[in-house]
């Protein structure tokens, strides 16, 4: 784990321990990208913010994070993602219309946020760079699922697919994204 | 991995991104129970998925501050502990709800059926400029705020008596920075119109806190109802 992992993984220890400010270092730390990964999906900003307030209500009540998991801001941003799709997923609630891949790709790139985040700058690069290299079929499977909110199901409706392909299309991306990602967990 | 594991690794990828049906996320629970290696699998795939997620941040969208979020987190479950503390040990749930409800003060009967919050909703919905704020435990609304002219008014829908040696505190929250506090102490049957701490339109919620009686609160304590502003 990295430092910043450890740290983490002490605050959320203390967050169990019913420790207030620690929650709030997380918050801080993290509430951002959890509400731009909710605002990405869902079209309502409150909901999009009810979304986050679940997730970090989830972290205070001190329900499901495995520690051997993987690091908490892992496990934050797949919680929040979770929650956004039940949301989209939910009788009368907005999906946000899915920019098209190119755009998403070059959001990236463009899109930044203080400038002390010059960490979370260099993951966007970097995942961008690790999706560009991924073929294009297997870029759009990946990417309707975890921005669009659709099931694999639903992708297949929607494009035309065999299900099976989709299916396969989407491991093969993800085990190319792994590999082009690296080692920078 | 087996030709036929190809299968589970699959579900795996699916779960990391929240894309299977139901029925497949539940024998893909089962199967990860018994399978270290798709355990394994499914913590890159996760990881993967977080990358994703660092994509979504072209919005430059603020999230929203700590002080409105708080209320929501710590508030609500500061609230259901004090409850659960204050419920008397040895008498039943029901018996211990009646003496809830004996303590509850709902808004005061007006002749005809017209309760105080009712008629200063009306009221307010009939001038210009003037804002009602719900303020709501869960889906239960409490009290509302009743916004105009600078000034805001705590009129309670259902409160009950603060408990002994404690006071009730009425909060503007901006939409940035910490909350004010506008009036205290309150009973639970509201407040006089105090004057505003900011104006309304920099206002993200009001929030009434349960505070010790004799000390002038800095930040809410225990929050037992929130309402955020419209704009
Ligand atoms: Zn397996």
């Amino acid at each position: 784990m990295s430092p910043a992992a450890l740290e983490d993984a002490a605050l959320l220890e203390r967050v169990g321990k019913g420790d207030e400010a620690a929650l709030e270092v997380l918050y801080q730390r993290y509430g951002g990208a959890c509400f731009s990964l909710a605002r990405r999906i869902i079209d309502d900003p409150q909901l999009a913010e009810d979304v986050v307030q679940q997730v970090f209500l989830a972290t205070w009540q001190g329900t499901g994070y495995d520690p051997s998991r993987g690091a908490v801001s892992t496990w934050l941003l797949s919680v929040t993602h979770h929650k956004a799709v039940d949301s989209v997923r939910r009788e009368g609630n907005r999906r946000k219309r899915l920019a098209s891949e190119q755009a998403l790709l070059e959001v990236a790139a463009t899109g930044l946020g203080p400038a002390d985040e010059t960490w979370q700058r260099l993951r966007a690069d970097r995942t961008r760079e690790a999706l560009r290299l991924l073929p294009a079929e297997q870029r759009e499977v990946l990417l309707l699922a975890y921005y669009g909110g659709y099931t694999q199901r639903e992708i297949a409706d929607m494009t035309g697919l065999p299900l099976g392909t989709v299916k396969s299309r989407t491991l093969a991306a993800m085990r190319r994204l792994r590999e082009n990602l690296g080692s920078i967990a | 991995m087996t030709g036929s594991h190809e299968r589970w690794a699959e579900l795996a990828a699916g779960h990391a991104l929240d894309a299977l049906e139901p029925a497949e996320e539940a024998e893909l629970m089962d199967h990860l129970e018994e399978c270290e290696t798709c355990r394994a699998a499914l913590r890159d795939h996760e990881f993967v998925a977080a990358q994703l997620a660092s994509l979504a941040d072209e919005e430059a969208e603020a999230p929203p501050p700590w002080s409105a979020m708080r209320t929501g987190i710590i508030g609500d479950l500061a609230e259901r502990r004090a409850a659960r503390s204050r419920r008397p040990v040895l008498l039943g749930a029901a018996a211990a709800a009646a003496v809830v409800v004996a303590a509850t003060v709902t808004a005061v009967s007006l002749g005809s059926g017209t309760s105080v919050r009712d008629q200063a909703v009306s009221a307010c919905r009939a001038q210009a400029a003037c804002h009602v704020v719900q303020l709501s435990r869960g889906s239960q609304e409490r009290a509302v705020v009743i916004v105009h002219d600078g000034t805001a008014r705590m009129v309670p829908t259902d409160m009950s008596a603060p408990t002994a040696g404690h006071v009730y505190a009425l909060w503007q929250l901006p939409r940035d920075g910490k909350p004010t506090l506008l009036a205290e102490p309150l009973s639970q049957t509201g407040s006089a119109a105090t004057p505003l701490a900011l104006p309304y339109d920099n206002t993200a919620a009001f929030a009434i806190s349960v505070e010790p009686a004799g000390a002038q609160a800095t930040a809410p304590t225990t929050v037992v109802a929130v309402g955020t502003a419209a704009t």
